[in-house]
């Protein structure tokens, strides 16, 4: 009985201590976050954006844009693509061996036709069938090959790709015009330590779309989609900008993320066999400079760049959640021997650790942690009064981050004009915590599972498409 | 066509403060103006009464101005009237596709209005 | 217990503070925003009146107003050239705004009130801000650097020029805004580009010869071809691009002997310059490095041959790069 007393007072004491460190690191980065924002938005106006635009000096970047069976929005996409605002670029389209029309539909849309182009055997992928070239605009490729996923897509981009900066994004994201600009600013600033830069994403569901772009900013009606715009504001504007200040920042968002094509080369491309393929290479290109001394930084510039769209639907949302962790859990795997290593400054020693104890196993003490409390209380080993306080404060600390992330939104971008949507998001800020946040750790919880039996592959999202299908101004989720 | 002191402009900038000006500009010249925001509201307002010549800003949403240019260039009532393109965009490839889109001249911003003034009498001089 | 109800009770407070400074802003901002328009509705037809030259500027206005007027006049002085640009000038010039701002350039004490100074003046256009700018290239905060690199561009300043290049090269202005500004300034600048290829840094001799191979004359081929035996790789790949734009025929012996130059780069912009002066001497030395040399070499090196001879290059095709540059050439 008193080994079991023990194990639950301990239990109860890790997931005190948890929550306190939690908290307090996402109070420190709420303040880091609060002064870089606006100093970052004073910066922005007089950073010299317009003039890199008419720039002869600016560095061309290849957009990689992988198609999997995208048939449904790709020739939007790729049209929103060649409106962005960058004076040197082009745009490769990987096809991964849809099995549907997405290739026959670029083809007609943009007069595509064949042309050789010369591929570099930088990183071993896939093969390549056959390339394309559009006659009406000759910076826009396609590149058919046989499947191999996400990364293997990518790393035929970086083989393929001209410019000494790749891009890249997701099929389904809606890029914002001055998107490559706005990424570019770091590597404008410092281009020989600037190695990847990533920006804000939003959730585009509910906004008013047209011909590729975000015309009015609102809230979508399903309750989950706004939960999640929620938890977006908080993971962006606050987590990372937190990390990029320690120059530890593991995440470069897979729907948007600019990259040095010299240094995805040396660590060899985009990780095959993962669906974490994002934060995968970004730890993977942190270890390479930080093991040998090199100067280098990754950037997240805190201004919103593309539009995803949210899974409306509990399967939908539990598969995407369940298939980030699991991504998370195989680059922790791959990279232990980084977590702790002092080798590895920041990241090693804080990013790493945060990761794997906070988020990875993060779950588990959400999940156990509650109840075990209650029952070292039933025990009588805690008074009633220090497990309700402790609920309570719990409760209080998480509501308050997410309404000061909401702050850090209304006083920087404020791009919710509608003061309705801002007020049902202080509602959700709330009622996030009893529901959302639980079924969101089962998820996970899940996902640690799905990796103990090996579990691969993506998955399915049901996607209603973000506005593209006809081009004219169309509401999602209305 | 009609003479010059009644020819009717349509200038077409989602930039009020561009537009205004050269709204004003024009009218003060002795032209019938006609004002849209974007490339949508020019066209319905071309379709509605054919104007004898066009000012557009190309970086315009919803329509730009090389695809309004294209569209005018496609109706048989509209087909043949002067566009004269008004844009930031120097880049040299971006005033060839002007004019490959149909655009009679092309004026780059910053631009001077009495300039403006200028292109627009010797091309309503020239029809 | 006191000490938790302490802890439930900030917290508690803590959430309604940031709770009403979100309502608070919200409420402050639509107030303002609309006030804001308004002003810009009613003061936007007195500055176009004005700046056609129909009626002066009304007087007595307040302060608000006046900031706003100052705001507009100067969304027009970037879009607009000519005399109404000049009259622009002449106003903030009258009115003191480039003094005001060229003393909140060298004395305020928040670098962006000294960066908004620095940008403002580079849209008032006024030369008397000249000096102010050019001391404001050394300040501390970068946006501020930025911003007065970026205005001295605007008032096309030639003596910007080597503070401009010798900023690019220690890195403390971004390269791509002091070449925007170059360009702007044109070829006034080009005397002092000339006397920078022969720089004792290497990296201002790059970027002189950058932008010298876009705003030189053909008679500066000479200078710009001596640099191609620069010891730094970095200058010699520099004037290779240069001699590109600047060079006829004549420069076609020292760009052969780029071609095979240790540098890849320095290979890969001497055949990207000899693709566009497009001298037939050089198709056979292109197509030989087209097939057998590096990746970015032999990619330029194809392109440039079949610029200079498509039907050879075509017939030649093996490998590649050639294929590649014949089937986009062919498009053409």
């Amino acid at each position: 009985m008193n080994v079991l007393t023990a194990v639950f007072v301990a239990t109860a004491a890790v997931t005190l201590a948890y929550f306190v460190c939690l908290n307090a690191v996402y109070g420190a980065f709420t303040f880091v976050a609060a002064r870089s924002l606006r100093s970052h938005l004073r910066q922005r106006a007089y950073s010299g954006l317009e003039e890199a635009f008419d720039s002869p000096f600016t560095p061309g970047i290849t957009v990689i844009l992988p198609a999997f069976n995208e048939s449904a929005g790709i020739v939007e996409s790729v049209r929103s693509l060649l409106a962005l605002r960058y004076p040197l670029f082009e745009i490769l389209v990987v096809n991964d061996g849809s099995t549907d029309d997405t290739v026959e539909r670029l083809r007609d849309a943009f007069d595509l036709v064949p042309a050789q182009r010369a591929l570099r055997d930088a990183i071993p992928a896939q093969r390549v069938r056959a390339t394309s070239v559009s006659r009406r605009h000759r910076d826009l490729w396609l590149i058919d090959k046989e499947n191999g996923g996400k990364a293997d897509a990518l790393n035929v981009g970086i083989n393929a790709a001209r410019h000494p900066y790749v891009c890249a994004i997701d099929a389904d994201a809606l890029i914002e015009p001055n998107a490559l600009l706005e990424v570019a600013a770091p590597v404008l600033d410092d281009p020989e330590r600037v190695v990847a830069t990533g920006g804000i994403v939003r959730i585009a569901n509910g906004c008013t779309i047209d011909h590729g772009r975000v015309v009015d900013v609102r809230l979508p009606s399903s309750r989950l989609a706004v939960v999640q715009v929620i938890e977006y504001f908080r993971a962006f504007l606050v987590g990372r900008v937190g990390w990029t200040s320690l120059n530890a920042l593991l995440i470069i968002s897979g729907a948007f993320g600019l990259f040095r094509r010299d240094a995805v080369e040396d660590v060899g491309g985009w990780w095959t066999e993962t669906v974490g393929e994002d934060v995968e290479l970004v730890v993977r290109i942190h270890r390479h400079f930080r093991s040998r001394g090199l100067p280098y930084r990754i950037a997240f510039v805190p201004d919103p760049v593309c539009w995803t769209e949210a899974p409306e639907d509990l399967r939908g949302l539990s598969r995407q959640r369940r298939r980030w962790h699991r991504g998370l859990g195989q680059t922790l795997w791959r990279h232990r021997h980084a977590i702790g290593n002092a080798r590895y400054g920041a990241l090693g020693l804080v990013g790493l650790p945060y990761f794997l104890l906070f988020e990875f196993l993060g779950p588990v003490v959400e999940v156990l942690g509650p109840p075990v409390t209650v029952a070292a209380y039933l025990l009588g080993k805690l008074s009633l009064l220090f497990l309700v306080a402790f609920l309570v404060i719990a409760f209080l600390l998480g509501i308050a981050l997410t309404i000061a992330a909401l702050a850090l939104e209304e006083f920087n971008f404020r791009r919710h004009n509608r003061s309705r949507d801002v007020l049902r998001m202080l509602a959700y800020a709330v009622l996030e915590n009893i529901g959302y946040r639980q079924l969101n750790d089962a998820w996970r919880l899940l996902a640690l599972l799905d990796l103990a039996r090996r579990k691969q592959g993506w998955g399915t999202q049901v996607r209603r498409g973000i506005g593209r299908r006809t081009g004219q101004e169309q509401q999602v989720g209305a | 066509m009609s003479d010059e002191s009644q020819a009717r402009v349509l200038v077409a900038d989602d930039e009020d403060d561009v537009r205004e000006l050269v709204v004003y500009r024009l009218s003060r010249s002795g032209y019938d103006v006609v004002e849209a925001r974007d490339g949508e509201e020019a066209l319905r307002l071309a379709g509605e009464r054919t104007p004898d010549l066009l000012v557009l800003d190309v970086m315009m949403p919803r329509i730009d101005g090389y695809e309004l240019t294209r569209r005018l260039r496609a109706e048989p009532a509209t087909s043949r009237v002067p566009v004269i393109l008004l844009t930031a965009r120097t880049q040299e490839n971006d005033v060839s596709q002007g004019f490959e889109a149909g655009a009679d001249d092309y004026l780059k911003k910053p631009f001077n209005p009495d300039e403006l003034l200028a292109r627009v009498r010797a091309v309503l001089g020239r029809r | 217990m006191a000490a938790f109800a302490l802890a439930v009770l900030a917290l508690g407070g803590l959430n309604a503070v940031l709770l009403a400074l979100l309502v608070l802003r919200r409420v402050r901002l639509s107030a303002e925003a609309r006030r804001h328009v308004a002003l810009v509705q009613a003061l936007r037809p007195a500055a176009v009146a004005f700046l056609q030259g129909d009626a002066p500027l009304p007087a007595g206005l307040t302060a608000a107003e006046q900031e706003v007027l100052a705001d507009i006049l100067g969304e027009y002085a970037r879009k607009l050239s000519g005399p109404a640009r000049t009259m622009i000038t002449r106003y903030f010039e009258e009115h003191g705004a480039v003094e005001r701002e060229l003393e909140a350039l060298a004395r305020a004490r928040a670098a962006w009130r000294r960066a908004a100074a620095a940008h403002r003046l580079g849209d008032i256009r006024s030369g008397a801000a000249a000096a102010g700018l050019l001391a404001a290239l050394g300040d501390h905060a970068r946006e501020v650097r930025t911003a007065a690199a970026r205005s001295l561009g605007k008032l096309q300043e030639p003596e910007a020029v080597e503070p401009l290049l010798a900023a690019v090269a220690a890195r403390s202005v971004p390269r791509a805004v002091v070449g925007w500004a170059l360009l702007r300034i044109g070829p006034p600048a080009v005397p002092a580009l000339r006397r920078l290829l022969t720089a004792d840094d290497p990296a201002r001799r790059a970027g002189a010869l950058r932008v010298l191979g876009l705003l030189g004359e053909p008679a500066d081929a000479e200078a710009v071809a001596a640099r191609l035996r620069d010891t730094s790789a970095e200058v010699r790949a520099a004037a290779a691009h240069a001699l590109g734009r600047l060079g006829g025929s004549q420069s076609f012996p020292a760009l052969l002997a780029a071609l095979d130059d240790r540098v890849p780069s320095v290979r890969a912009a001497a055949a990207t310059a000899l693709g566009r002066i497009r001298d037939r001497r050089a198709l056979d030395p292109l197509l030989e490095h087209a097939r057998s040399d590096r990746f970015e070499v032999a990619h330029a090196a194809a392109r440039a041959a079949a610029a200079i001879d498509l039907e050879a290059a075509r017939r030649a095709a093996t490998g590649p790069h050639l294929r590649e540059a014949v089937d986009l050439a062919a498009l053409a």
